[in-house]
């Protein structure tokens, strides 16, 4: 069992190691890599958008962030895991982390919502079918390529 | 689609029983008649208060347009939800307001829809709904 979050540990990248076989971390989507690939992903997405609409979602990408967690598992040479927007609240931002810990210890990660999650090859998604490979790569302690390759071989036999 | 969506005038007994369970009987009501077959294709009945708290968000070029509704004890989570899509970079305008001002009805008006999906509706229009729906699903009729 791990310990709890505290709000000191909230600016440091955390260390999980549980009983799945990949260990994870817990990091404000601020410091990572993924904030810049977020940004690019929506950019990309609504390409459409008007310049001033542009703006204004760079704007609030920002306040996204603060509130934003990467959930990252690392297969192999594969990372992949969710970014999960929480409450902007700081009681109730670290229960919603420990809740979501928890039931990754157990395997049974909440779904998304109005979340992203991600690829190694640094693919942002939210498409449905998707999270399903995300969610049960996590299950059965797989990289999410490698399950893919699986189960193309299960349905070609 | 077909369907019907109207403000309709009620009593003050009424409408407190609209808000303390009612509502929720009545779009019970209509999911049960849904799953019993009744309908080929999905039929729902949803009724809005002057009471509810609704957010409302819009997307980022106006791509899409999703309303909440909340009772009116529910007025926390209505803001937990609204401080969380506000800020959400797809979203681009978030507002929280009552039912009375998203439909402008008065304190003595609900908003009701209902509405049938699917293939079958639109061949046979909204008359077979009228024919075969209970008589205690509207008692004062759609």
């Amino acid at each position: 069992m791990q310990k709890k979050m505290t709000r000191k540990d909230l600016d440091q990248t955390l260390e999980f190691k549980t009983n799945l076989e990949m260990p994870f971390t817990v990091a404000r989507l601020e410091t990572t890599k993924y904030k810049a690939l977020l940004k690019q992903h929506l950019h990309a997405m609504y390409s459409a958008a008007s310049t001033e609409q542009l703006r204004a979602m760079d704007g609030r990408i920002e306040c996204f962030a603060k509130t934003s967690f990467v959930f990252a598992f690392k297969c192999a040479d594969s990372e992949f895991g969710m970014i999960y927007y929480l409450t902007p609240q700081i009681g109730a931002l670290l229960k919603e982390i420990n809740t979501i810990v928890k039931r990754l210890e157990k395997c049974r990660p909440p779904r998304l919502n109005l979340s992203y999650f991600f690829y190694n090859d640094s693919i942002i998604s939210r498409a449905p079918e998707k999270e399903e490979v995300i969610l049960s790569s996590i299950r059965k302690n797989l990289a999410p390529g490698t399950l893919m390759l699986l189960e193309k071989r299960k349905g070609g036999s | 689609m077909v369907g019907v969506d109207s403000t309709r005038k009620c009593s003050k007994a009424e409408m407190d029983w609209l808000k303390n369970g009612g509502r929720d009987k009545i779009e019970k009501a209509a999911k049960q008649f849904n799953q019993k077959g009744n309908v080929p294709g999905d039929f729902y009945v949803s009724i809005m208060l002057p009471s509810d708290i609704m957010v409302s968000i819009r997307s980022i070029g106006a791509v899409a347009y999703q309303v909440y509704c909340f009772g009116f004890c529910q007025k926390m989570a209505a803001r937990k939800l609204w401080n969380k899509l506000r800020n959400h970079p797809e979203v681009e305008e978030a507002t929280i307001q009552t039912g009375k001002q998203l439909h402008e009805i008065a304190d003595n008006e609900y908003y009701i829809d209902v509405s049938w999906h699917g293939d079958e509706a639109y061949w046979r229009g909204w008359q077979f709904v009228e024919t075969v729906l209970p008589k205690n699903l509207f008692k004062k009729g759609v």
